[in-house]
């Protein structure tokens, strides 16, 4: 039976407890998992609106946790605008930890893509993030693989299916982090996409959208606290391609055993993110605790109405991480007499405040579920 | 201040050849001792003003025809095109607010008839606009308050480029996987 | 704090180099598009020579010397489009070599009366050393301070101050950057031209204000 849900504790959790903290801007999304003993990961990063600070850096922060020792992994699970925000700062503040980072990011590819939009004349205004942000991560990771040679073997972990990423095996608890994508096919097509979204001479120079740009690449994680097992969905995809996204993880006879009690819903709750098979092979079938991230950005922001109702026919502890309803600020009169005639859809891209969901649990005890407003239970 | 209408006049060097004159003179109705051609000492490439700067010795440029009218701007963005929907004739972009950049950035939805003709063919996923909300006063006119959207326009990509990324790619794709 | 009020201003980048003047017209321009073809239909020329060229689009004012090249536009949402143009030029035009990029802003004070306006020139240059020797009532009618940039970029920050009639008062704010052989005009213009109209708007403001205190 779960309790009631007061606001985030501000105590960092016990040794032997485990903590996953779901972060949501509206636009933006992290994760932080304790991994027992002081020991803590980072998944992904969203920018704080007002600090403009990596959500998670303040969250770990104000724990008065020490980010440089204790941060232990640092996992990009892909690289949209949306999720990496901030983490060149992430990277370079947590000098202790293995950077993990989908295989495909570190071929060619990808690196040639990112040389080609962070080259000279980058746009450069607030939002070539999808470029800009992971040029920074980049850069960091080549100074540090440049200073010390031996940096790559262990500090920065190229990720593919069927990886443990990090593990623990103490008196008072057991932990491991595996990585359950992205699978080989995913790997093969995210190199091939990446080759064609290089322009080529005489092109125009555009920014580089992100939404057309597949999430099969993306990093789904299954991570082991003692009993305690977690399904973080990242925004893997499911195509019906059974060689890639949800198929390929349901089937495949590496799979770790055991169903999930708290799942992070993939892809914002969207129709593309749902897998049957997953919920009833990798979740508990008994109200799981589950999160969903929101997404206001594109013509069909996530998660809609419908969705909901889809999610919350496996559970009803459905948890959402929301946008506060911020109205768009108001300008001069006129401007805004100009606006009411030119445009036919207007929304701020993110909230003021950012949603926080903290989960807790020790070994044989309850779930403890604090939040932080406009983070709620639909 | 001083008053500008005492100021003690500037005398001018030309660094036009005196065989220019004739040139000059037919082409402008000016002679060349009317043209600029020596800048500031030290700053070369400080912009000189529409007005004589009583500096000896060193002429400014003459002033070019200033552009008549005025656009009092009272609202700028910068926007990237997410999405276009010809069947609707829109497009849906968001806006960064370059005259408060605190503000969050926010998705509109625009018509395509707002982008000037010449700049359709730009019109574009992932292009980039600037969008301006300002009043106009024009001679002859009555002052309107009028939007203006504008596509950036850059060189297009190069050949040089293209290889220089794509070499930048392979080095560090070297780097990554020493491992 | 209110910001004083200024009643015109004007952006240009100015560059030093070597230049063929008689290239630079109108259509040219428009050929590569630089600028739309609508901007042909309100092009002036004043002359296209082998040694100067002037003409204007409707939003920018462009003149070309030998060793200069100056774009400028008292249009502010035409900043950004401004130093387009002068990315997209150069790199038509790659071979032309340039050695210093000024990124300049000139903003025009009116000043509310004429005790204001003496104030200002009274602020920024004291008149005590002057009334020593000089008879009458001494008026400021220029003055220009220069400073090291704060930034990695080789150069000087420039401000001038110049008195106009009416009570007005000008500043100039000059961003002076010495291009190395290694150094891409493309790049710097790219990263620090909307910082330097920031800066020069900051002291610019910052100027005015404190001279009326």
């Amino acid at each position: 039976m779960l309790k009631s849900f007061p606001p985030i504790n501000s105590a960092p959790p016990r040794p032997h407890e485990l903590e996953v903290s779901i972060f949501g801007t509206g636009v933006g999304e992290c994760i932080v998992v304790h991994l027992g003993d002081g020991q803590w990961m980072i998944v992904d990063s969203c920018l704080d609106p007002s600090a403009k600070q990596p959500v998670s850096l303040l969250y770990l922060e104000k724990l008065g946790i020490d980010v440089v020792a204790a941060v232990k992994v640092v996992l990009v699970t892909h690289w949209h605008d949306d999720h990496i925000r901030g983490l060149s700062t992430v990277v370079e503040k947590c000098k202790s930890a293995r950077v993990c980072y989908s295989a495909a990011l570190l071929k060619q590819e990808f690196l040639s893509l990112v040389s080609t939009y962070s080259g000279r004349l980058s746009l450069v205004d607030r939002h070539t993030a999808g470029t800009k942000e992971i040029s920074c991560v980049i850069k960091a990771l080549e100074s540090r693989v440049r200073d010390n040679e031996t940096y790559c073997s262990g500090s920065l972990v190229p990720v593919v299916a069927d990886k443990v990423l990090f593990e623990a095996n103490a008196r008072d608890y057991r932990c491991t982090v595996r990585s359950l994508s992205p699978s080989d096919k995913a790997f093969e097509k995210a190199l091939i996409s990446f080759s064609q979204m290089i322009p080529d001479e005489n092109d125009e120079r555009v920014t580089l959208t992100s939404h057309n740009i597949q999430n099969h690449n993306a990093i789904a994680l299954w991570i082991q606290f003692d009993d305690q097992k977690i399904l973080l969905g990242s925004d893997l995809e499911e195509t019906g391609n059974p060689q890639m996204g949800w198929s390929a993880v349901v089937d495949s006879v590496v799979r770790p055993p055991g169903k999930a009690g708290i799942f992070k819903i993939p892809h914002h709750g969207s129709p593309n993110g749902h897998h049957a098979k997953v919920w009833a092979e990798m979740v508990e079938n008994d109200n799981p605790v589950s999160i969903v991230t929101s997404y206001s950005k594109g013509s069909t922001p996530r998660p809609q109405n419908s969705d909901i109702a889809r999610i919350k026919k496996y559970t009803s502890n459905l948890f959402y991480t929301s946008k506060d309803k911020q109205r768009p600020p108001k300008r001069n009169s006129a401007v805004e007499r100009t606006l009411r005639g030119m445009v036919t859809g207007r929304k701020v891209m993110e909230g003021n405040v950012v949603g926080h969901i903290q989960i807790r649990a020790c070994r044989d005890a309850q779930l403890t579920i604090n939040l932080q407003t406009p983070a709620r239970k639909l | 201040m001083g008053n500008l209408q005492t100021a003690v006049p500037y005398s001018v060097e030309s660094t036009f050849p005196a065989s220019a004159e004739p040139i000059f003179k037919k082409l402008t109705k000016k002679s060349l001792s009317e043209w600029s051609g020596c800048q500031v000492d030290s700053l070369p490439t400080e912009d000189i003003p529409g007005t004589t700067l009583q500096i000896p010795k060193h002429a400014i440029a003459t002033p070019l025809k200033r552009i008549k009218g005025d656009f009092r701007l009272l609202q700028m963005w910068e926007g990237r095109v997410i999405s276009i929907d010809i069947d609707n004739n829109e497009f849906t972009a968001v806006i960064s607010d370059k005259t408060n950049p605190d503000l969050p950035d926010e998705q509109v939805t625009l018509s395509i008839e707002d982008v000037p003709k010449n700049d359709l063919q730009l019109l574009n996923k992932g292009a980039v606009f600037y969008w301006s909300i300002g009043y106009a006063d024009y001679p002859g006119r009555p002052r309107t308050r009028e939007s203006r959207i504008r596509f950036r326009r850059l060189p297009k990509w190069t050949h040089r480029e293209l290889v220089k990324a794509r070499e930048k790619g392979a080095e560090l794709a070297k780097i990554f996987s020493s491992h | 704090m209110v910001n004083p009020e200024f009643v015109d201003q004007e952006a240009s980048v100015v560059l030093v180099g070597s230049f063929n003047p008689k290239i630079f017209h109108p259509q040219w321009f428009a050929r590569h598009e630089i600028v739309p073809e609508v901007d042909l239909d309100g092009a002036d020329v004043e002359i296209i020579h082998p040694e100067i060229a002037k003409f204007t689009f409707p939003w920018v004012s462009i003149e070309v010397l030998q060793n200069r090249f100056t774009a400028r536009t008292r249009d502010v949402a035409h900043y950004s489009p401004l130093r387009d143009l002068v990315i997209s030029t150069f790199s038509l035009l790659a071979h032309s070599p340039v050695r210093q990029l000024g990124m300049n802003l000139t903003m025009i004070h009116t000043a509310k009366d004429e005790d204001s306006w003496h104030k200002i020139g009274d602020t920024l240059a004291p008149k005590t050393v002057w009334e020593k020797s000089l008879p009458e009532r001494i008026g400021l009618l220029s003055m220009r301070v220069q400073s090291p940039r704060t930034d990695e970029l080789p150069g000087k920050i420039t401000v001038s101050v110049e008195s106009r009639p009416e009570y007005g008062v000008s500043i100039s704010f000059n961003s002076h950057v010495d291009l190395g052989e290694d150094d891409s005009l493309y790049d710097i213009l790219s990263e620090y031209w909307e910082k330097a109209i920031d800066q020069g708007k900051t002291i610019c403001e910052t100027t005015i204000r404190e001279a009326l205190k």
